[in-house]
This record gives structure tokens, C-alpha cells and sequence, in this order.
């Protein structure tokens, strides 16, 4: 980038021990990110890698310099961030694009920010067009473009500026399957390329084949609250090869890391295990069953990442839901692998009334939250609480955009447990049979 | 802090609020017309600048993150963001917000043109004084041709202006898609195959390029990371200590001016019509929805209806309904019937309109899909409306009938007190209070009244409409 900082030896980027907080709704902080530290140099790619709610989009809108760190610093080239970061550009999960400028418009816009005059402006931004691949499509408007098109747009005005440093939140999951494969390969012939105008690349993803693919670095994030897990080099040649031997068994690797090492609920949540700090995962009990009766027709025992590429799937949807059979015990993992329980057997044998009986039990033992919820419920005469209670409850613990995803959790279980009911008008939830253990 | 204040400005009836200004104005200008004329351009300024303010400030409010992003990470000056980001971003909601209040403009228009302060009667040239001649003067033929005068001139305005804006705006729009229908203008096409917005466009590009080098200097759009907060705390209290200061200043001088001049009897005067002029409003929004809602469900559920009937009720919402008192004043006179009755259809000529064209626009957002399901499972008649229809159309019946209230309150003022020839009709309420207060240049009374109406309207806004919303939005929303 143009930009020269005090220090061109200083490292491209540093973060330095940073937590970032939010304030709970009675004064207590809720931590996102916790302690830490990142260098990122000249040369390379590093790629984020977490679940989602491991705090991985949030550590690079810091590094953006668009939101500030509760405490640490974030250093580009020796200076700490006062503001947007002047050597990054970035590139978006749902591409950003101003709709109501043209493709040319878009990518003109940081050169014409930077003051630059009109004509080089014009030159600068059809060669960045050309290079991506945009030929022709200088006066479309991005709702005229596929999603894939778009993308291309959205690198064009990230490459165009020339920034030091290039950031990418998710660029490619909103893409299908083939779109993003190609959007990838062609990534990684920009990068071989000489001209190549950023210095370094760090991308945020789910998808650890994606990040095994492009990146020298893989620092994986652990949720709540985020901190750096583990950190992974890739020191496979380009172009990479996925069934190349090598690069499964990063992919299992960084499998296992992702999912491993996580407190599991194997057997009964420790004692202490309560609302507050064990989180429903978001999965739906359809979900769960679909993925017992794939686990059981994989002869009760599956490689996750088989797994989930067979189903086109990224870990990001999968591990929710294997998270949620392992908390009610219908599923085992170990390491990358998953087996189906004896429960989860049975369970998965059993007919509608049945099962939702089995499952009635297993979520209100082993689901904090709905324990809690049907402990009160039954210790309340008339059997009946209003919502905004719990809601309460557990802002305590979490966000607003968290509690109400937890509670449509406990919800959608103890509903299809027949284990309480809910009236959505009055928003209130209330006992479907005062009698503990019987079920209609 | 200053949310709830445009809140309030917005929902404030404009009529009474022209006859305190008109004072002011003719203050400052005494004896030349331009007093008046300013004065009038003023009330018709203030009756759309709220709203659009409001309007305005929702859609900086819902801007999209990532744009945000986007704009600071370029780096892009206060006024490239401006105009790149903020006012595109602002267009379509600013569009409809405009031809809303403008049609409602042509209203207060043609009352501000003629209006009595101090028992004097100022009249502006323009079809709105004319209006109120020919009616002064029964010439019933004169009155027939103004109101063929503003239906040409509400067409030409909505073909030359509003179709080729609304049209032209769609390249406004978020979001993937265009709409499956979109609006065309045979004006706008027309502009377009010829040379003149590329003339102009290099006209003003080297302009363009040099204010966007000048403003350079208000800086960029980015904010600093750190904020120190004890001084923002600081700042934010001050701030509002100063406003509720003024706002306890003005109250407190404004109840000792009440009282010095009328007493405080008169707020419970003011109160008593205001329930009165109240139960118009009330019987007009029930026999109105009562009426409209099943003929605006007819034409919004029948597409080819709906592209006649959409442009004909939005030319009626925008006709002012001032020009046809006089012959509803007629009828009245004619048939005995009493204008305490009688100002409600006077009311509802003006704002029935809102409510028939939000429930159009309603019913043909109904998904197909529903409807299909509806005729599968062989919905009878009552029950197809029960389940689907009502419960579909529920959120844009709030949106017509807040409004359409509102306007009701507004016209109260003119529709209270009629008169044609040598007769006058005035009937009990709020609305006749205001007027003849103005009329007799009572400050006082004028005041009082209008600050009892601000109070029903704001209020009955926070504790009724408010409501409805919501429960609009988190039960009867279709997406």
C-alpha cells in the first residue's frame, strides 16, 4: 500500500492480548474474546478458525480497526489502531456492494476516497476489473450479477487500493459448492502471481478444508469465550491437493482440534453444569434424529469429516447438532470420530410416542436449561411462568440475540418432549401435565 | 432525546398550528401580502419536513452493517459517504414520504390560502381563494371547473414528477431482486433515449469532482476506537438538562399565559370538544374501514383491478378534499341533517382514501401460496376472510388508519365550521373551537386549543397506534 508507516521492519500486524466484552443486562460483562495475541507478517495467509460464536468475525473487525478492544492493542506496521485500519481492505461474507452504483462505481469508490484524480481512478479500476475476470461488466449493477460475480466485484475493490493487508470475513460461504471451489482455485493463482498487490491475506472461516487449502497458518479460535485453541501450520506446496495424504490428515487433525477437546457431556453434565454456562447448542430435533439415523447407517460409527463431506456439508452446520446429540447422549465422539450411543440406539428404534417420551428424559436431565425451566415450572403452583422470567434469568449469562436463541432452543425441546407448552401470545410457558414423569 | 420530540412535531395538526405562525409572519411583514404568502409556505414546510426528517433518520437508523463497514474501511469522506451511501440508502423512503405529504400539501394549501386572523380575512391569488369565492358567492358552475382544474393539475404533477421519480428510484432498492412489476414511466423513457442527462451529466462532472475535492476538509467518515466516556456522559447530561430545562420553561410560561389571559377553566373546555371532535374521528375510522376494507381487499386481490384502481385512489388520496365542502355543505342545508353529523362525512372526505389504499396495497402482498392453500382446503367464504384475508391486511389497515387520524384531527379544523352562501354551519367540537378562536384572534384560546389537540393526538398515538403496531408486527406479519 502507499501507505508508509513509522516502521516498515515492524511486523505487519500485532495484536496484542486483546479481550473485547460486552455489558450484560445487570452490569455484568459477557466476554467474547479473551486475551489474545496475533502477529501477522509479510507474506503470508493466516486464516481464523472457529465455530460460529467463537468470536472469530468480532477479532477481525478489531484487526479492521472497526471495533475497538475492550483492553489490548492492535498495532499496524508499530502504530496502534486509532481508527479503520489504513493499510487493510476487506472483502465480505454478503459482498457489501453498494447496489446503486455500477460494477465500475463499486470498485472506483476507495480510489476516489484516496483523492486519486478522475482518469487514474478509471484506469486503475478497469485494470482491477479486468484482472478479476470482470470483463465486460463494467456498467452492470451488482443485482444484475450472479452471487459468485459479485464476490469478484467485492475483491476488485479490495485489491484495487493496493492494501499491505487483505481481510476476508467468509468470503466464500455464501456461495454454492462450485462457485466457491473456483472463486478459491482462482484466489490461489492471485496469490502465486508476482504482481499480487496485498502483502498478506487473513481470512475468517468455518470450513476447515477452506482454510487447510489456502492458508500457511490455521489459528483455531474455542468459543466462550474466544481465545486462541490451538495453532496449526500448513506447510503443504501450492496448488494443494485434497486427497493428497498430507492434507487429510491436517484436515483430521484440525478435526479433532475443533471438536476434541471442547468439555464434552460423555456422560452426565457435572453437577455445577447449569444454565448460565452451558449453552443449548442451536439444533432442531429433526435435525438431531436425521443425524442419529445417518450415524446408525453408517454401521454406528463415522468419520465426521466423511461425514460431512458426503453431505456437502460444513462443520459449521454439523457440529451444532453433534454437539446436542452428545449433550443428551444419543451421540458419542471421539476425536473426529462419532459413534451412536446405546440410548441414541433405542432412541432411534423407537416409534413417535415413544421416542418423544425417551426424549422428554434425556432433555430434562441432560439440557440445563430445560431442567431449569421444568424444575420451575413444577415448583410453581398453577404451573405457569411467564417467558420474561427466564429471559431475565439468563441475560445474566448472555446476549439479547443469544437468550433468545436459547430459549427458542429449550422451547422447541421441551415442546417436542411434551415436557411444558408454550402460549406465544401471552408468551408464557406452562406444564402440559402437572403429574412428573407421565406423559400423555 | 430529540427522537421523541420530532415524534411529537410530526403528529402536531398543522392547520392550528398556520393560525399561530400567520401572527407571526404578519408580524414581520405587516401589510404586504408576501406576509401571508410566506406564512402560507411555511404551514405546507412544516407539514411535510417532520415526517421527512423522521423518515430520514429511520433509514441512517437501518442502515446495513457491512455498508458501514464498508464506507470506513475505504476511508471515504463525510461527503462522498453522504452521497454514495446515506442518501441513496435514504431515496425510496424519502420518495414515498414526499408524495404522501404532498398530496396532503394541496390540502393545507387551499386552506392557507384564505384564512381569518384577527377578524380580518387575507386571500392569496390561487385556486384555493377562488374556491372559497365561488362558494362564498354560490356559483356553483365556478366551483365545478376549479375542482376539473386540480384534477388536471393533480394528473400532470403525478405524470411529470412522481411517476418518473418513483420509477427512476428503483435502482435505489436493497437487496437482490427488483420488484416482479415495476413501476414504468413514459416520461422517465423518454429522458432517457435522449440526450440530456449525458449533457448534463458532463456538465456538472468536473463540478462534482471539485466539490468532492473541497469538502475534503470536513475529514472522513471513520470514528475514533476510543470514546472517553466520562466526558460523553457529560456532554449527553448537559444536553439534556438544557432541553428539559426549555421544555419546563415554555410549559411553565405557556400555562401562566393560559391563565392570565383565560383562565385554566378553558384546558377543561378545550377537553370537553376534544372528546367530542374524539368520537367523530372514532366513528369515521369504523364506518370508514367498515366500507373500505372489503373493497380494498376486492381490488388489491385482483392484480388486474389492482393496476386501474392503484394510480385512481392514489390521485383521490391526493385531491383536497376542501374543494368539494361546499357541496356536502349544500346537501347538509338542504336535507336539515345537522353538522354535528354531518362533519364527519366532511372528515372522511379527505382521509377515507388512506385506509382503501394501504388495504389495496396489503391484499396484493397476500402470497399466492396462502391464497392456493385457502382454496385446497375448500375454505368457505367467512372463513377465508377470517383466517386469511383479515388477519393478512391487519398491518397495513393500522398503517391507513394512523394516518387516516390523523388527517381526521387536521380536517376538523375546516370541516367543523362550513359555510356556503350566506349560511353558516358549525357544529360542536374541538376543531370549530380552534377556528373560531383564530377567526376572533383569541391567542389564547387558539393556543389552548391546539395544544389539547397536539395532546389527543400524540397521546392517543402512544397508547393506542403504538400498540397496534406491535401487535401488527409480532402476530399478523406475513414475512
Amino acid at each position: 500500500m502507499t501507505v508508509l508507516a513509522p516502521t516498515r521492519h515492524a511486523p505487519l500486524l500485532e495484536v496484542d492480548r486483546i479481550s473485547r466484552s460486552f455489558p450484560g443486562a445487570d452490569g455484568s460483562a459477557l466476554t467474547v474474546l479473551d486475551d489474545i495475541t496475533v502477529t501477522i507478517r509479510d507474506g503470508e495467509i493466516v486464516a481464523l478458525l472457529g465455530k460460529s460464536g467463537s468470536g472469530k468475525s468480532t477479532l477481525l473487525r478489531t484487526i479492521a480497526g472497526l471495533i475497538a478492544p475492550t483492553s489490548g492493542e492492535v498495532r499496524y506496521r508499530g502504530a496502534p489502531l486509532t481508527g479503520a485500519n489504513p493499510g487493510a481492505s476487506m472483502v465480505f461474507q454478503s459482498f457489501a456492494l453498494l447496489p446503486w452504483l455500477t460494477v465500475q462505481g463499486n470498485v472506483e469508490l476507495g480510489l476516489r476516497a484516496a483523492g486519486l484524480p478522475a482518469e487514474e481512478c478509471r484506469e486503475r479500476a478497469l485494470a482491477a476489473i479486468d484482472a478479476i475476470g470482470l470483463d465486460g461488466f463494467e456498467t452492470a449493477y451488482p443485482r444484475e450479477l450472479s452471487g459468485g460475480m459479485r464476490q469478484r466485484v467485492g475483491f476488485a475493490r479490495a485489491f484495487v487500493t493496493q492494501p499491505d493487508l487483505l481481510l476476508m470475513d467468509e468470503p466464500f460461504s455464501a456461495l454454492d459448492v462450485l462457485t466457491s471451489e473456483n472463486l478459491r482455485g482462482e484466489l490461489t493463482d492471485l496469490w502465486g502471481s508476482p504482481d499480487f498487490p496485498t502483502s498478506s491475506i487473513c481470512i475468517v472461516t468455518h470450513n476447515i478444508e477452506e482454510a487447510v487449502l489456502l492458508a500457511d497458518r490455521v489459528l483455531v479460535l474455542g468459543a466462550n469465550p474466544g481465545r486462541i485453541k490451538d495453532e496449526v501450520t500448513i506447510g503443504l506446496s501450492r496448488p494443494r491437493d485434497r486427497h493428497d495424504p498430507a492434507f487429510e490428515a491436517l484436515v483430521d487433525r484440525l478435526y479433532a482440534i475443533l471438536t476434541g477437546r471442547e468439555p464434552r457431556q460423555e456422560s452426565l453434565p457435572v453437577p455445577s453444569a447449569g444454565p448460565l454456562n452451558t449453552p443449548l447448542p442451536a439444533a432442531g430435533v429433526d435435525g438431531m434424529a436425521g443425524l442419529v439415523e445417518l450415524v446408525h447407517g453408517a454401521g454406528d460409527s463415522v468419520e465426521l469429516p466423511d461425514l460431512a463431506e458426503s453431505l456437502l456439508f460444513e462443520v459449521d452446520d454439523l457440529l451444532p447438532l453433534v454437539d446436542a446429540a452428545g449433550m443428551l447422549g444419543l451421540l458419542a465422539t471421539d476425536g473426529a470420530a462419532v459413534r451412536v450411543t446405546e440410548t441414541g440406539a433405542s432412541w432411534q428404534r423407537a416409534g413417535i410416542l415413544d421416542r418423544k417420551a425417551a426424549f422428554a428424559t434425556l432433555a430434562e436431565n441432560r439440557a440445563p436449561l430445560v431442567r431449569t425451566i421444568v424444575t420451575a415450572l413444577r415448583a410453581t403452583p398453577g404451573g405457569v411462568i411467564r417467558e420474561g422470567f427466564f429471559r431475565d434469568l439468563l441475560r445474566r449469562g448472555y446476549s439479547a440475540a443469544d437468550t433468545e436463541e436459547q430459549l427458542d432452543i429449550a422451547i422447541d425441546w421441551g415442546r417436542y418432549g411434551e415436557l411444558f407448552h408454550y402460549d406465544a401470545v401471552r408468551g408464557s410457558l406452562g406444564l402440559d401435565d402437572p403429574d412428573p414423569g407421565g406423559h400423555r | 432525546m430529540l427522537i421523541p420530540l420530532l415524534d411529537v412535531l410530526q403528529s402536531v395538526p398543522v392547520l392550528g398550528f398556520l393560525s399561530v405562525t400567520m401572527t407571526i409572519w404578519l408580524a414581520l411583514f405587516p401589510t404586504t401580502e408576501l406576509g401571508i404568502e410566506l406564512a402560507s409556505v411555511f404551514a405546507i414546510f412544516t407539514s411535510q419536513v417532520w415526517n421527512m426528517t423522521f423518515a430520514f433518520y429511520q433509514s441512517l437508523v437501518t442502515q446495513p452493517r457491512d455498508l458501514d463497514e464498508v464506507a470506513r474501511l475505504l476511508r471515504l469522506t463525510r461527503w462522498q459517504r453522504f452521497w454514495r451511501l446515506d442518501v441513496p440508502h435514504g431515496v425510496i423512503p424519502l420518495t414515498w414520504n414526499g408524495m404522501m405529504s404532498f398530496g396532503g400539501g394541496w390540502f393545507f394549501l387551499v386552506a392557507s390560502e384564505v384564512i381569518s386572523v384577527n377578524n380580518e380575512t387575507f386571500a392569496l391569488p390561487g385556486i384555493g381563494a377562488y374556491v372559497a369565492a365561488a362558494s362564498e358567492q354560490e356559483q356553483i358552475g365556478r366551483l365545478l371547473l376549479a375542482i376539473v382544474t386540480m384534477i388536471c393539475m393533480i394528473l400532470v404533477v403525478d405524470v411529470v414528477f412522481w411517476r418518473p421519480l418513483t420509477a427512476w428510484m428503483e435502482r435505489f432498492r436493497g437487496g437482490d431482486t427488483g420488484p416482479a412489476e415495476p413501476q414504468r414511466s413514459i416520461v422517465l423513457d423518454l429522458l432517457r433515449r435522449s440526450n440530456l442527462p449525458r449533457l448534463l451529466g458532463r456538465a456538472l462532472r468536473p463540478a462534482g469532482w471539485l466539490l468532492d475535492r473541497i469538502t475534503r476538509v470536513f475529514g472522513v467518515t471513520d470514528r475514533p476506537l476510543h470514546v472517553d466516556a466520562a466526558r460523553r456522559r457529560i456532554g449527553d447530561t448537559v444536553f439534556t438538562v438544557v432541553v428539559l430545562a426549555l421544555l419546563a420553561w415554555g410549559l411553565v410560561e405557556m400555562l401562566l399565559y393560559i391563565e392570565m389571559r383565560t383562565g385554566l377553566g378553558e384546558v377543561v373546555v378545550a377537553t370537553g370538544l376534544g372528546l367530542v371532535t374524539f368520537g367523530r374521528v372514532v366513528i369515521l375510522l369504523v364506518v370508514a374501514s367498515i366500507v373500505w376494507v372489503p373493497v380494498g381487499l376486492w381490488i388489491g386481490l385482483d392484480p388486474t383491478v389492482t393496476r386501474i384502481a392503484q394510480p385512481v385512489v392514489q390521485v383521490l388520496a391526493s385531491f383536497p378534499a376542501n374543494f368539494l365542502f361546499p357541496f356536502v355543505t349544500l346537501l347538509l342545508l338542504h336535507t336539515g341533517i345537522g353538522i354535528d353529523a354531518g362533519g364527519i362525512v366532511l372528515m372522511a372526505l379527505g382521509s377515507q382514501w388512506y385506509i382503501l389504499f394501504n388495504v389495496i396495497a396489503g391484499a396484493s402482498a397476500i402470497p399466492d401460496d396462502l391464497r392456493e392453500a385457502a382454496t385446497m382446503l375448500r375454505l368457505g367464504r367467512r372463513q377465508r376472510w377470517r383466517t386469511l384475508y383479515l388477519p393478512a391486511v391487519f398491518g397495513s389497515w393500522v398503517t391507513g388508519a394512523v394516518t387516516a387520524a390523523g388527517g381526521a384531527w387536521n380536517a376538523s379544523i375546516v370541516a367543523e365550521i362550513v359555510s356556503y352562501g350566506g349560511h353558516t354551519l358549525e357544529a360542536t367540537g374541538l376543531g370549530a373551537y380552534i377556528a373560531r378562536a383564530t377567526e376572533t384572534g383569541d391567542a389564547a384560546r387558539t393556543l389552548v386549543g391546539v395544544a389539547v389537540m397536539s395532546l389527543f393526538v400524540v397521546g392517543l398515538n402512544r397508547v393506542f397506534w403504538h400498540r397496534l403496531y406491535a401487535l401488527a408486527a409480532s402476530r399478523f406479519s406475513l414475512t
